[in-house]
């Protein structure tokens, strides 16, 4: 037992920070019903602000830590608050895009401003408080505990006391009802994301001595906190708290029992995520009122007249043939944008069709790439080059089945929950293993035989690309496109009218991780040889908020996706790569706010007119699941 | 017998008693009216009967079969259709479109590879069923309008195209004619009517329209607080005094047979 001490002490500081970022995000999201994935980046830019003042510029801590909190539990509440004020009664996947948006955004303004490097700081408390069997406690340590502690206990009682705690349990009920009654939704709204974000702020103002200021780091730490959420039903304060202490003791435990299996390495810093995982799985949330219907905007595009399209198809087509001509070396760029045009088309396919959010598209590309790489190279399998091709989209095809199976049954958040902890399981469990990247972190994936050429290869990987957007486009105008387009406007009719309407979901998901397979199988054989850094768990993130830059149309959005991913980066200062994030993230945060108010004022009048509430609250009346 | 029966079907919110060990039958080639005043529970019984809602006691048979633990695409499979008291429709789609939903969601069901390939005779199939039911529930002239554009009595019809195409065996109704014209309502009748005698379907239907009812239905079940309090034909229905207690004085049912 003494030997274990240590770490449970550890376990107990980290966890005690993961239940205390926990509880902020379970406070806001039954408040407001958005689940806010920019939780972590908030906590980060305290963390920032916090060092500035106190090591720079040489505050006193009690009032550098105090300023942290207050401004940017305050600013970054406004922030969310505006940011997804018209999307918590739109649908989920909604709120998953502008909150990942402003995740990548925040991140990458604090990048900005300090650098990627991680920098090293002292504990703003020094020496320790205390023995507990002979373990020295820090005095960090003992008050990141009594922090949390007190900041939770703090909470819980304002909520059951005050009168804007009241409010807020309220709020979650029924906003409308709330508004009747004199108080302002918007207001009590404002104030939970305010009290939210402090709660980020503080994490990570805490957190940071552990782990050294690391933007990107201390982003994916309080992301950690989802477990905890998850542990707490994404209701429960007291439950989300002790699932955070659960977490930070479990996983410093297992640290120490996986000690000497480089194997086993990741398993600790994925053990949030196994739990976010399994949570969702094995003890799934009662859905909250206003997120049980899913689904995507009916607004549909202008139909370009045919004659424009087949136009620009021409023109795209003449284009794409000239490029070898006319981009001389950069020509294997172009390749792998062509490879990415098939990993957004799958993307778009998800999203726009069904309103379903993968957050590890990244996941099922790298899986696509090894597999590739296994089937088709002489040292593996060494099978004709197009067959690999298709048996890497299909082995992605169960993995994605195992991911979404349980969560497309719940709802469109924990899909985008469970998809997003797998991705980092992915990455940090999977890709060093032998399956994928191996020890080397290297897969080598070959080219066709009979195009060895540069362009040759650009030729090939063009077509397949081109076959996968018709084969989309097919799947969009026949029976399951129907459906999916059914689905996003009454889920009621069609499960009255004896449609599964999971198979519909798990269908179209299934095709998607196939063609992202084929997508990372292509970018593999393109670059000649592929890292799990090319699949990185934000590398998914980006890809969601590109996507959602890059226009409503389903074909030409993949395809204007992949030439700002892949393409763009080879014309454009190294800066462009850098801060993509920072770029693509602020660009869907202001183009949320630029067209959500032409959204609502339309909705809003369509409601009135019809005088009745949409299908949704139908749906929750007859407790139909969808 | 075929068709529906429910035998002593509960259902709780809570505390609340929504529906109360109610016994009801609706065969097939019979248009069986279920009334009440607002609040007796109707809506909560095709919940129940149709899957959506979990009833804590009681069986539900259809054609035979206990249906009691399926959700409610299996009982559709099955033959069970059903329409909304607020028409579930999909207002980007056009009339013809949403009617043939119906029949697309109903041949996809369960099965993924039928998600994404047709049977070959589909096709022809799906169109010749849309073709009668648009023609049968008289909203040919507006096949191509968006149902966004429709009235809400239009819409009705829609949905009921939608059931009529999607080859249902037997039917459930809820409040069909409200929203409708008084043309539109003799039309709707004449049409469930004809459904019930030709092609030989069995519908329970929920409704104010007294009139309508007395006139179209065959059979009557009258609810009243989750419970029923009568059963019989519209006659013994008009003259019984339970029912007429239950609707609070005797103007509504007075007005139906006069």
């Amino acid at each position: 037992m003494t030997d274990l001490l240590p770490f449970i002490v550890v376990g107990l500081a980290a966890g005690s920070l993961y239940g205390l970022a926990g509880v902020g995000l379970t406070l806001t999201y039954t408040t407001t019903g958005v689940f806010n994935f920019a939780h972590g980046a908030l906590a980060a830019a305290a963390a920032f602000v916090f060092f500035t003042l106190h090591v720079d510029w040489g505050w006193p801590w009690p009032l550098a830590v105090a300023t942290a909190v207050v401004v940017v539990g305050a600013l970054g509440g406004l922030v969310v608050e505006r940011v997804t004020r018209n999307v918590s009664e739109a649908d989920s996947a909604a709120g998953v895009v502008v909150t990942v948006g402003l995740m990548l955004a925040v991140q990458g303004l604090v990048q900005w401003h300090y650098g990627v490097t991680t920098r090293q700081v002292a504990p703003f408390l020094a020496g320790t408080t205390g023995h507990i069997g002979g373990v020295a406690v820090t005095a960090q340590q003992t008050a990141a505990i009594v922090i949390a502690a007190a900041a939770t206990v703090g909470l819980f009682v304002f909520l059951r006391t005050s009168r804007l705690g009241t409010e807020m349990r309220a709020v979650v009920d029924n906003s409308s009802l709330l508004d009747l009654n004199g108080s302002n939704p918007n207001r009590v709204r404002t104030a939970a994301w305010m009290i939210g974000s402090s709660f980020a702020a503080l994490t990570g103002v805490l957190i940071a001595p552990f782990l050294g200021l690391d933007a990107s780091l201390l982003t994916l730490l309080v992301v950690q906190a989802f477990g905890a959420v998850a542990v707490g039903r994404f209701r429960s304060l007291p439950l989300t708290y002790a699932g955070g202490i659960a977490i930070g003791v479990g996983a410093a435990l297992l640290t120490k029992w996986v000690g000497g299996h480089t194997v086993l390495a990741g398993l600790p810093a994925a053990l949030p995520f196994l739990v976010l995982f399994l949570a969702l799985v094995i003890w799934p949330p009662p859905a909250l009122a206003r997120q049980a219907a899913g689904g995507v905007s009916t607004r549909r595009t202008i139909a370009m007249p045919l004659k424009a399209k087949a136009g620009a198809g021409i023109v795209t087509a003449a284009l794409v043939i000239a490029v070898p001509r006319l981009v001389g070396a950069k020509l294997p760029t172009f390749t792998s944008g062509a490879g990415f045009v098939i990993v957004f088309v799958s993307l778009a396919l998800l999203v726009r069709t069904s309103g379903q959010i993968s957050l590890c598209h990244a996941s099922f590309g790298a899986v696509g790439a090894t597999s590739f790489a296994y089937f088709a190279s002489s040292s593996g399998l060494h099978l004709p080059w197009f067959l690999a091709l298709v048996l890497a989209g299909l082995a992605v095809v169960p993995l994605g089945a195992v991911v979404a199976i349980p969560a497309i049954r719940l709802s469109g958040l924990h899909l985008a929950l469970a998809t997003f902890g797998f991705a980092i399981l992915m990455e940090r469990v999977a890709y060093p293993s032998a399956l994928m990247f191996g020890a080397l972190g290297l897969r080598r994936a070959p080219r066709p035989s009979f195009a060895t050429g540069d362009t040759q290869l650009f030729y090939v990987t063009v077509a397949v690309a081109a076959a996968v957007c018709g084969l989309v486009v097919v799947i969009t105008r026949t029976r399951l496109g129907r459906l999916l387009r059914g689905l996003a406007e009454s889920p009621l009719a069609l499960n009255t009218n004896g449609l599964n309407v999971s198979v519909a979901r798990i269908v179209v998901f299934a095709i998607s991780a196939f063609l992202a397979g084929i997508g990372g199988a292509l970018f593999a054989a393109a670059t000649g040889s592929v890292n799990g850094h090319s699949f990185g768990s934000f590398n998914s993130l980006l890809y969601l908020v590109i996507l959602a830059v890059a226009g409503r149309a389903l074909i030409p959005s993949a395809i204007v996706a992949a030439v700002a991913l892949a393409v763009a980066p080879a014309y454009l200062p190294n800066a462009f790569v850098e801060y993509q994030g920072l770029i693509f993230g602020f660009t869907t945060v202001v183009l949320v706010l630029a067209t959500t108010v032409r959204v609502n004022a339309r909705s809003t009048r369509v409601v009135a007119r019809l005088g009745a509430n949409p299908v949704r609250a139908r749906l929750v009346e007859s407790g139909a699941s969808t | 017998m075929s068709g529906l029966e429910v035998s002593g079907l509960t259902v709780r919110f809570g505390g609340n008693v929504a529906v109360n060990n109610l016994s009801l039958e609706a065969p097939l080639g019979r248009l069986t009216g279920l009334i009440g005043p607002n609040g007796a529970g109707k809506t909560t019984t095709f919940a129940a009967i149709s899957g959506l809602v979990r009833p804590d006691e009681g069986i539900i048979r259809l054609f035979d079969r206990d249906v009691s633990g399926l959700a409610a695409p299996p009982r559709a499979q099955l033959g069970l259709g059903r329409t909304f008291q607020r028409p579930e429709l999909c207002s980007s789609l056009s009339v013809a479109e949403n009617v043939a939903l119906g029949w697309e969601a109903r041949a996809a069901g369960g099965n993924p590879w039928r998600h994404l390939v047709p049977r070959r005779t589909d096709g022809r199939a799906l169109r010749e069923a849309v073709a009668t039911a648009v023609e049968l529930c008289g909203i040919g002239d507006i096949r191509e309008r968006k149902v966004g554009s429709l009235s809400v009595g239009r819409r009705r019809l829609v949905e009921l195209a939608r059931v009529r195409a999607g080859g249902y065996r037997l039917l459930l109704l809820d409040e069909p004619s409200s929203g409708l014209e008084t043309a539109e309502t003799t039309r709707f009748g004449a049409v469930i009517r004809r459904m019930v005698d030709e092609d030989g379907v069995g519908i329970l239907l929920v409704e104010h329209d007294m009139a309508l009812v007395m006139e179209v239905c065959d059979y009557l079940f009258t609810l009243d607080f989750g419970e029923r309090i009568f059963a019989g034909t519209p006659a013994a229905t008009r003259a019984s005094g339970v029912v007429r207690a239950a609707y609070l004085g005797d103007a509504v049912l007075q007005d139906a047979a006069g």
